[in-house]
């Protein structure tokens, strides 16, 4: 009986030691179908096929907002990307614009039509919308420079320098077809793919209209909202950033300069030399200005 | 001979798997939610190392929180006084050690600066607080400190009667640091910390508790006494916290707008700021137990606490403890003054964790503790006691040192569902 009894209290001393429990994680997941969760799946998978497409964007010092131009990729790079790897940026866009969808450009719910007056909560952060809109714009411009770059052949061409960033102009046999073209001849003597790049081009960058009746061959206009173009996503991010830290969006105008001046509106003043008519040259012309350096400038230190 | 020796080694090895196999299933691995409203049912470092398996023990002047029905096993009148109570999570061990360091090399540097976002130089210091930020994620970071406590026993009426009163100033604190990740899941750590929350709160308690015991002795072969007790604890609760709207990382990076935000302080100070954000509440909660002794060296415990309760306009959940404790030696009827042992569990529900019932988890270990104590030289000059014990499936340990009979030193290492906690204690006590 002593035996078996002090077999048990060593039995049970060892077994209090023994504490095999986890503590719970302190993140809490959103419920499976609830709006961030839906966020969160979109995310992840736009993550992925940015990974997978191999143009994901990785920070590793808070200061590399500073320099947002650093990560992104050359011309060279894009076109060499395969079928499959298109496909996935692709995917990344579509992905990162659900995100927008289920949460609307305010963080927020979309309102339910039956009640428009009821308190709407944002679910994402300022910060989640900065970066959603700042991976829509790297996103937009990818896709654009990409199919300039892969259509250009010996008529145009895009540069990349770490400093400038991204520039759309004419090799020397474009400039010499250009000099020798007649009105309207430079633009007929384009490719189907070429004057088609250029029209999804400048939407994907600012959300111009070319006014595509006018252009010979079965160019279309691309489909897309209004507001899913690169520009747009930069105003957003720039106010956001603004909204947040007036030092991070001042950290944030190089990148809109580069984006905005640069290359979108670069391409905007060489092709409508070529002869593409935008029928909203205007309001794009005035989102440009109101990005670029010092237009962006007062609009933060004010 | 060899058959019989066979059959030994067998029914030990059986008894012994079985044992171990049952022990085992109080460390299966178990999920919770976490919502953290803390009730601060003061913990003794004695109970905290038996893993909170005390109310069938409940022979201390620490009945008064645990089974106010073992207020008559003290027997005399004792007088109490917990001179310091301090505890911190491990954690707090670890992040203070590197703190300074952490301090002087990145935090000084980049708060002289005048961009501390973009200076190139800088490069090393914000990667570090990006890797601290993210490392406190997985933190849990908390302490506590208990000053002055006062605890009275009274006999009476031949001892069948006991009366406790336990008086623990405005002394009691806990606070709490996390940074708890929200938002959409960055794959970056720099992205992701954004608008990762940071979430404090500091609390400061003091209680009034009075309790009542009454033993009756039977002497019946099946059962020898049984004692009733009841508890009542007045308490006043300060908390001072964000929980409701907690800064998020990307707030710091604009230092003028986070000051206007979260740390107004306005013209009076940081002690009028704390004193307007302080929320105060006021109540009560009433506890009875009992203890049943059915023969020498085993005790049933049975305790409902916060069986009626308030706290402004909320209440504690009611928590219903069964408990048992044993002295094998006494049960064995061994005489030994150099040793003695005590075995307890208990078994509560709603699960009596710190911050009581909130953090619910859905597995029986929520509900189980268990403890052991090894007490050398009992009712010596010097005693030593080494505990043990399982709390809720985290392991406790602690030892104690208790001086001419006066003078008692405890060290614990607790384990509850919040996080580690080191604990000590020194209490006068005669």
């Amino acid at each position: 009986m002593k035996n078996y009894v002090f077999r048990i209290v060593v039995v049970v001393v060892i077994g209090l030691t023994l504490g095999c429990a986890d503590r719970p994680d302190r993140y809490e997941e959103p419920d499976p179908g609830s709006p961030e969760a839906l966020a969160a799946e979109a995310l992840n998978l736009a993550q992925e096929a940015m990974k997978a497409a191999g143009i994901d964007i990785e920070f590793n010092d808070l200061g590399d907002l500073a320099e947002l131009s650093s990560v992104l990729p050359t011309p060279e790079k894009l076109t060499s990307l395969n079928d499959q790897q298109v496909g996935q940026m692709q995917t990344a866009t579509d992905e990162m614009y659900k995100i927008l969808e289920v949460v609307d450009e305010s963080g927020s719910i979309p309102s339910a039509p039956l009640n428009p007056t009821k308190d709407i909560q944002p679910i994402l952060s300022d910060a989640d919308l900065l970066l959603v809109n700042l991976n829509l714009s790297y996103l937009n411009v990818l896709e654009a420079v990409r199919s300039l770059s892969v259509t250009g052949e010996d008529i145009y061409k895009i540069e990349y320098s770490q400093d400038a960033g991204y520039k759309f102009e004419l090799t020397e046999s474009g400039k010499a077809k250009l000099d020798q073209a007649k009105p309207g001849e430079f633009i007929r003597d384009l490719s189907e793919a070429q004057r088609q790049a250029i029209v999804d081009s400048l939407f994907m960058l600012t959300g111009a209209k070319v006014a595509v009746n006018d252009l010979p061959g079965m160019v279309r206009t691309i489909k897309r909202m209004d507001w899913q173009n690169a520009i747009h996503h930069l105003d957003k991010m720039l106010s956001l950033a603004k909204k947040i830290a007036p030092d991070l969006g001042v950290a944030m105008i190089d990148f809109n300069d580069i984006i905005a001046d640069a290359l979108s509106k670069g391409v905007i003043d060489q092709v409508t030399k070529w002869g593409f008519e935008i029928e909203n040259y205007d309001e794009v012309i005035n989102k440009i200005k109101n990005l670029v350096s010092v237009e962006a400038k007062k609009q933060i230190s004010g | 001979m060899k058959l019989n020796y066979t059959g030994d080694v067998v029914k030990t090895v059986t008894t012994f798997t079985l044992l171990i196999i049952a022990v085992s299933f109080l460390c299966t691995d178990v999920a919770a939610e976490e919502d953290q409203k803390p009730l601060y049912l003061f913990r003794s470092t004695r109970v905290s190392a038996l893993g909170n398996a005390y109310e069938a023990i409940a022979d201390d002047i620490y009945a008064i929180h645990y089974n106010p029905a073992g207020l008559t096993n003290i027997g005399k009148t004792v007088f109490q006084l917990m001179a310091v109570r301090g505890r911190f999570t491990s954690d707090v061990v670890e992040e203070a050690s590197t703190m300074p360091d952490f301090f002087n090399e990145t935090i000084v540097p980049l708060t002289d600066s005048n961009n501390p976002l973009m200076d190139p130089t800088l490069s090393a210091q914000r990667e570090a607080l990006v890797t601290r930020a993210e490392e406190i994620l997985k933190r849990r970071i908390g302490l506590g400190l208990d000053l002055p406590a006062f605890g009275l026993v009274l006999p009476m009426a031949n001892k069948k009667l006991a009366l406790g009163i336990s008086f623990i100033p405005m002394t009691q604190t806990n606070t709490s640091f996390r940074i708890v990740e929200r938002g959409l899941p960055w794959p970056d750590p720099v992205m992701e910390m954004f608008d990762n929350q940071v979430i404090y709160r500091a609390a400061f308690q003091g209680s009034l508790t009075t309790a009542v015991s009454y033993n009756h002795d039977l002497n019946a072969s099946f059962l020898k006494s049984v004692k009733i007790g009841a508890g009542l604890r007045l308490i006043r609760r300060s908390i001072f916290t964000d929980e409701d709207n907690p800064f998020m990382i990307a707030d710091v990076l604009n230092p003028d707008e986070f000051k206007k935000n979260y740390f107004n302080l306005g013209d009076e100070g940081f002690s009028s700021y704390a004193r307007d954000n302080l929320e105060t509440s006021t109540g009560y909660s009433v506890d009875l137990g009992s203890l049943l002794t059915p023969m020498d060296g085993l005790n049933l415990g049975i305790t409902f606490r916060n069986l009626m309760s308030g706290l402004s306009d909320q209440s504690f959940p009611a928590n219903l403890t069964i408990a048992v404790a044993a002295k094998p030696f006494s049960l064995l009827d061994i005489n030994n003054s150099l040793l003695d042992l005590t075995l307890a569990a208990s078994w509560d529900d709603p699960n009596g964790d710190d911050n009581l019932g909130d953090f619910a988890l859905d597995q029986y270990t929520d509900h189980i503790h268990l403890g052991a104590e090894v007490r050398l030289l009992p009712g010596q000059l010097v005693e030593v006691a080494l505990r043990a014990g399982n709390n809720q499936g985290f392991p406790t340990v602690g030892t104690g040192i208790r001086i001419l009979k006066l003078l008692n030193l405890d060290v614990a290492w607790y384990g509850n569902l919040e996080a580690d906690w080191l604990i000590g204690s020194m209490e006068v006590s005669f």
